[in-house]
């Protein structure tokens, strides 16, 4: 018996150990003969590397099986990166990403991983003189090439048409860090992926709104089979054929119109082909249809639709308009704040209550059934019955009931095809709406005819300059579509994508490679061996850095006594270090294109009613809020704030700001030239602060630079000047009595906006309050200005709560973004992200002079329209000021002359400085500490490059001689 | 059986206390403004679309039977449109269905989803993407962890300080150990966080600044990196325990049994290990087991203090996210603590009876 389980134990014994022998033999012979075994480098059977004899091509990877040569087999000149030692880029934010999906991302964070592990067709580098930046080829060969011609008619390019399809040829050996191919079709997966309309990513609206690039079709892709407005009833041509007749509508299943199929719809937040002017605008603003003429007097008369005369407005003796209103007696004034404000006077609610029923936020108006009907979007669908209240609501806008207006187009013979102006005008403002129909992929301007060539084709033209390749410095929101299908899960009904949320989940293509990943605690990566960059030859002597770590710490004192003992690469200094760290060598100033403002809401409407609800902070004292929306008032508390001592209190690495666009944006993106170095945006800000005819020769500044260094924006005696004036006018319209004079309890009440828990809006509201407490001193506000806090607001909304006229100011609110193009960039002045809302910008008009001739638009027009690259007619403004006859078409996109756009926009600028609604107060800024060890590439901050980043941060020492030399330095290092 | 009886009861009375303050914290974080704010260059059409995908655009009580009990998928036999081959497909809007699918009536619904399934929604704010449960089971033992850690070092020591405060009252041991007891309940938690952290990492360096949680909740690790965590919650456990059982204790000694039990022969250790040690743990011990229920939901400052990537934080979070609540989570936590604190009452009350046979619950 034992010797049979001997000679067992032995047959055992030999066959393991030929089996192991046999499994070396076989995997060696596969390396070597068989070719096409390996897998992303690696063979399949033994884990031993790619041992092809045939050598490797250009980009290092193996002939025979095309996998990439393993790091440790490399020799010079295949890859650069040869340094053994580790270089760890150490930091310590408060946050780290729990979501890094390209597709779906919505925190800042995100980018701590996706920075690295992500690469784009296009980038920023240096130019030769490392002074300023370039845009290059990173994935793509070369740069794109206009293909349009070959597409002519499809994807919408016409004959003749250029610049719309685009051909990008990607380099070959792109990998995914699992050693995955990156193809065209990759891309274009990818692309898919992001538009699934199931899926309605959070980022799918980056290829056909954020931006100027727009892919053909990707918009209609992603929302078919959603209800969509499709175009208004009428353009904006107001071509005679297009108006309906009412009598041709159909009802729907539910009661909604139809006209061909398709519903009629109303967006309470678009006016349709009246362009910006929606329900929601004229609630607030008011409106007046039926035009003006001029009196024998002289005097403006402003008349209803039925032509009698509501108001009128007095002329100066320059023949300029005033802004004084009266009722049509010439005596009883009606003007309140701004010009079209006039109706709320309770002394012509009378005359005009078609205007005031639409007023008040649409309670109890005419309109209100249609705010009631609508959904979450502000979408109506129009049943008869709705209809009807929005003939009567555009009745009311013009004065009158519908039966009034209907009557009045009769007699003036207002027809359209036969048909009563009166009852057709709403489908001026009315769309055609219905469930999108589906929409092909095919039909989808994004696709790949070869392995490496994609093609853009693009909804709107773009020639081939700076910003189409800074719009092309993207990766197209390329994923590793296998992966990210695997984390796709409809089980429970609903679309959910986990892709990108941890190491299993997420395939990457950057420099790095995500290595270790534990939910707000900590992210590691290392070098991603299968990036290209690492063989490319112009890329050498770039990526030290081995490792990136990130530890979630959330206080500051552990993150600076962290950095002091040499465990953090870079420290963000706060405002109590500063004084500590003001002169050390290691300082770094980092400019942001925001500038921060202090907005103000001078709508007398909204003050009256808030005014009316607000308890006194005195008991028994009345509360007066509308001396707001009294200009000086407004102003003198921008010019009695202390900018300087402001800053240092809330945010010493802050600037003062003295004009609504910061140092840091671009004029010219081709040169790299600022805006804030032209001339034409220096005379904005020495217009608006009253320095222009301040500076020359002979002057009191030398020139505009020495001019503007003046500007402090703190003019105490001015603001109390101004404070004196405003309490003046608001005795004299009535808004404090006599009677409240006499008794003295009156308080002039302020409440500030600020989120509740962070302490630069705790800081500033007590600065605030007390900077103003004490700049009324010596004025008849003295003792009477009182502030409160409303602490009830969110964090990154709160800007909402003044449009909507629930806080009097915000401070420390602004813009950031579109640092490269300052001109598409004015537009939140204008448009829908505006501070002020409450003044129309489609009314408040600007002359600029262009070309030898003065021009008159409006600030939107100007603004949202012509610098957009839309044509605006001017009428042109003789030297008395008043319309020649002559109308002029402009446009100022980017294919006008820089300097017609440098003027519009400063003008612009001033402009809406100047309606005292909004005021410049800080520039965006912060400071850091850079460790010892690392050195940047430039000592200068590049726009699009910073100091060189990731890059081209080098290092004095590995982590380990470091290690030693801060032991050494007893352990905490001393960068006062 | 009366316990029994008892203890059936009060389950049912649990499950309707659960359900009244399920529902009225399900209405209330759905009225909460809930849409995001008009960003520069957003779609915002778009951002309806999800929401209307999510439901959110549906009344509330709607989203409340979708919440428990899923949505209604509607499959029928269609056609892979790349591959030509026939498959299931699956709808879940009735109106989607194909026109022919939806006039022949040749499809079959079943439901999906809902928290009777096992589904307790998506995070859409916090954990983009990611179950809610998941994220929950994940944090939940670091949590636990460190407050098992804090339990398993503070408890004997907070119970052997009160014992020998109670037996040495009025010596120096006692009036040491009180004056400790009055400092260390004073102060909160964090404080001494701050005064360790300020010690032990910047000045001398021996411990690191947050815990190494890398290697999971229960490894060698995380317990070594988070000496300074359990310390900081320790003291204040320690200080707690040591009062009540000293009061107890004191008060336990001087009863007639005690003297008793010394007449009998036993020793004044023997007495008060087995006599005034057992009577005194009747209102101690549900103490312990409420501070051990109680592990469940973290401490959020001394985790945010010292990188422990727990729960604690995530309630308040999930309350105040921006741009919108992140409802799932929110709604998550509202079962599973209003679960917990109704639980620890009833097993709190059972609990009496188990240490003292006197106290008999349900009897009457």
């Amino acid at each position: 018996m034992k010797k049979t389980q001997k000679s067992l134990a032995l047959v055992l014994t030999l066959a393991l150990v030929l089996s192991a022998l046999f499994t070396l033999v076989a995997c060696q012979t596969t390396c070597d003969k068989e070719g096409h075994k390996f897998e992303k480098g690696i063979c399949s059977v033994c884990g031993e590397a790619c041992a092809h004899p045939d050598g490797y091509d250009e980009l290092g990877r193996c002939k025979v099986c095309g996998t990439f040569k393993p790091v440790a087999d490399l020799v010079d000149g295949d890859y650069w990166v040869r340094d053994e030692k580790k270089y760890s880029y150490r930091m310590a934010p408060s946050d780290l990403p729990t979501s890094w999906n390209l597709h779906t991302y919505q925190s800042a964070s995100s980018t701590y991983i996706l920075d690295y592990t992500s690469d784009s067709l296009y980038g920023f580098d240096y130019n030769e003189a490392g002074d300023a930046y370039v845009i290059v080829p990173e994935m793509a060969e070369d740069y794109p090439v206009d293909v349009s011609a070959d597409y002519v008619g499809k994807y919408g390019i016409a004959e003749g048409e250029e610049n719309k399809a685009y051909s990008i040829t990607l380099k070959q050996g792109l990998r995914f860090d699992n050693g995955d191919p990156i193809t065209a079709e990759t891309f274009v997966e990818s692309m898919k992926l992001l538009l699934a309309p199931e899926a309605a990513n959070y980022r799918a609206d980056n290829v056909y709104k954020s931006g100027n690039l727009k892919i053909y079709g990707s918009e209609n892709y992603v929302k078919q089979g959603s209800y969509a407005l499709l175009n208004p009833i009428v353009s904006e041509d107001y071509l005679d054929e297009e108006y309906i007749d009412p009598a041709n509508f159909t009802a729907g299943p539910d009661g909604t119109l139809q006209y061909e199929g398709k519903d009629l719809a109303l967006d309470l937040n678009s006016g349709g082909s009246w362009s910006s002017n929606s329900l929601l605008d004229y609630g607030d603003a008011g409106y007046y249809g039926a035009g003006y003429d001029y009196a024998e007097d002289g005097y403006i008369q402003y008349v209803d639709a039925t032509g009698a005369v509501r108001v009128v407005r007095k002329v100066g003796e320059d023949g300029a308009p005033t802004k004084e209103y009266f009722l049509p007696d010439r005596t009883t004034v009606v003007y309140r704040g701004s010009q079209y404000d006039f109706y709320y006077d309770e002394a012509c609610t009378k005359l005009i209550e078609g205007c005031e029923a639409l007023s008040a936020k649409w309670q109890y108006g005419v309109a209100q059934p249609l705010f009631d009907a609508a959904d979450e979007k502000g979408w109506v669908k129009l049943n008869a019955e709705l209809m009807t209240v929005l003939q009567e609501t555009i009745a009311a806008l013009h004065g009158v009931t519908l039966e009034q207006y209907a009557a009045a187009c009769e007699a003036a013979g207002k027809k359209v095809n036969g048909i009563n102006y009166a009852y057709v005008e709403c489908q001026e403002m009315a769309y055609f709406a219905k469930e999108m129909d589906a929409y092909s992929w095919d039909d989808v301007g994004f696709f790949a005819p070869s392995e490496y060539e994609l093609v853009v084709v693009l909804k709107n033209a773009m020639e081939d300059n700076f910003y189409l390749r800074y719009e092309l410095c993207t990766n197209f929101f390329l994923v590793h579509p296998e992966t990210y299908k695997s984390c796709i899960d409809m089980s429970s009904g609903l679309y959910t994508n986990n892709y990108g949320t941890s190491i299993d989940t997420f395939v990457g293509y950057g420099p790095y490679k995500l290595t270790t990943y534990l939910a707000d605690s900590k992210i590691e990566l290392t070098r991603n061996e299968y990036w290209r960059g690492y063989y490319e030859i112009e890329k050498q002597g770039q990526y030290q850095t081995t490792h990136v770590v990130y530890n979630k710490v959330n206080d500051e004192a552990t993150r600076l006594a962290m950095f002091l003992k040499g465990e953090l690469e870079s420290y963000g200094l706060t405002d109590a270090d500063m004084a500590d760290y003001i002169n050390s060598d290691y300082l770094y100033y980092n400019n942001s294109e925001s500038t921060w403002f202090l907005a103000m809401n001078p709508d007398f409407k909204t003050l009256e009613a808030n005014q009316k609800t607000a308890t006194p902070v005195t008991p028994d004292n009345t509360v007066v809020k509308t001396i707001l929306d009294i200009k000086e008032f407004r102003q003198a508390l921008s010019y009695s704030l202390d900018r300087e001592a402001f800053n240092l209190e809330l945010s010493p690495t802050s600037g003062v700001a003295k004009a609504l666009l910061s140092e840091m944006f671009i004029a010219d993106p081709e040169s790299g030239s600022f805006y804030r170095t032209t001339d034409e945006a220096k005379d904005a800000i020495l217009n608006f602060w009253g320095l222009a005819d301040q500076w020359g020769e002979g002057k009191k500044y030398e020139d505009r630079d020495a001019a503007i260094d003046s500007i402090t924006g703190f003019d105490p005696e001015g603001a109390k000047v101004l404070f004196q004036a405003a309490y003046d006018k608001a005795v004299e319209r009535g808004d404090i009595t006599a009677e409240m004079i006499s008794s003295g309890k009156w308080e002039l009440q302020i409440c500030i906006g600020k989120p509740a828990d962070a302490s630069y809006y705790n800081k500033g509201y007590e600065f605030l309050a007390k900077c103003w407490t004490d700049a009324v001193k010596g004025t008849d506000f003295e003792g009477h200005l009182s502030f409160i806090q409303s602490q009830v607001l969110g964090s990154t909304s709160f800007g909402t709560y003044l449009r909507e006229g629930f806080v009097d100011i915000l401070f420390g609110v602004g813009y950031s973004g579109s640092m490269f193009d300052p001109f598409s960039f004015m537009d939140v002045f204008t448009g829908s992200l505006q501070y002020d809302p409450f003044t129309d910008k489609t009314q408040h008009t600007l002359d600029i002079e262009i070309d030898g001739k003065v021009l008159r638009a409006s600030l939107y027009d100007w603004t949202s329209v012509c610098l957009q690259g839309d044509e605006i007619e001017c009428p042109v403004i003789g030297a008395d000021g008043e319309p020649t006859g002559q109308k002029v078409k402009i446009s100022a996109g980017v294919d006008a002359p820089a300097k017609r756009r440098l003027l519009i926009l400063s003008s612009v600028e001033t402009a809406i400085m100047e309606l005292a609604n909004i005021f410049p107060i800080q520039t965006d800024a912060t400071a850091s500490l850079r460790c010892m060890r690392v050195q940047y590439k430039t000592e200068e901050y590049i726009l699009g490059l910073g100091r060189g980043g990731i890059t081209y941060y080098t290092y004095a020492m590995d982590d380990e001689a470091w290690a030693k030399y801060v032991q050494e330095q007893g352990g905490e290092l001393d960068y006062k | 059986m009366y316990l029994f009886k008892y203890v059936l009861k009060r389950i049912g009375l649990m499950l309707m206390s659960f359900i009244v303050i399920f529902t009225m914290c399900f209405v209330l974080i759905k009225l909460l403004p809930n849409m995001p704010a008009e960003s520069f260059g957003k779609d915002m059409e778009l951002i309806k679309q999800r929401r209307e995908l999510l439901g959110y655009d549906k009344p509330i009580m709607q989203q409340y039977w979708i919440y428990f009990f899923g949505r209604t998928a509607y499959e029928y036999e269609g056609v892979d449109e790349e591959t030509g081959k026939p498959e299931t497909k699956v709808v879940y809007e009735k109106k989607k269905l194909p026109e022919d699918i939806l006039e022949s009536e040749t499809y079959t619904t079943r439901n999906v989803g809902g928290v009777i399934r096992g589904y307790f929604g998506t995070s859409e704010v916090l954990y983009l993407g990611q179950d809610v449960w998941d994220v929950f089971a994940q944090k939940v033992p670091y949590t636990v962890a460190i407050n098992v850690y804090t339990m398993v070092f503070a408890v004997p020591l907070g119970l052997a300080l009160g014992m020998i405060a109670a037996t040495n009252k009025n010596k120096w041991p006692d009036h040491l150990i009180s004056v400790g007891v009055i400092v260390f309940v004073s102060v909160p938690s964090f404080i001494y966080a701050f005064l360790i952290k300020y010690i032990f990492y910047i000045k001398l360096d021996i411990f690191p600044p947050f815990v190494d949680a890398i290697n999971g909740a229960f490894s060698w690790e995380f317990l070594k990196s988070a000496v300074m965590p359990i310390a900081s919650m320790a003291f204040g456990t320690i200080a707690g325990f040591a009062r009540y059982t000293r009061a107890e204790l004191t008060e336990v000694l001087t009863s007639e049994f005690m003297l008793l039990a010394r007449t009998k022969g036993l020793s004044k250790g023997q007495a008060t290990l087995r006599h005034a040690l057992r009577n005194a743990m009747v209102p101690i011990f549900p103490m312990i087991l409420g501070e051990f229920v109680g592990v469940m939901s973290g401490s959020l400052i001394i985790e945010q203090m010292f990188t422990i990537p727990g729960v604690g934080a995530l309630y308040i979070s999930s309350v105040q996210a921006q741009p919108t609540p992140d409802y799932n989570f929110f709604l998550l936590l509202t079962g599973f603590y209003t679960l917990i604190g109704l639980s620890a009452g009833i097993i709190s009350d059972i609990s009496y009876g188990i240490i003292d046979p006197r106290i008999r619950m349900g009897a009457r």
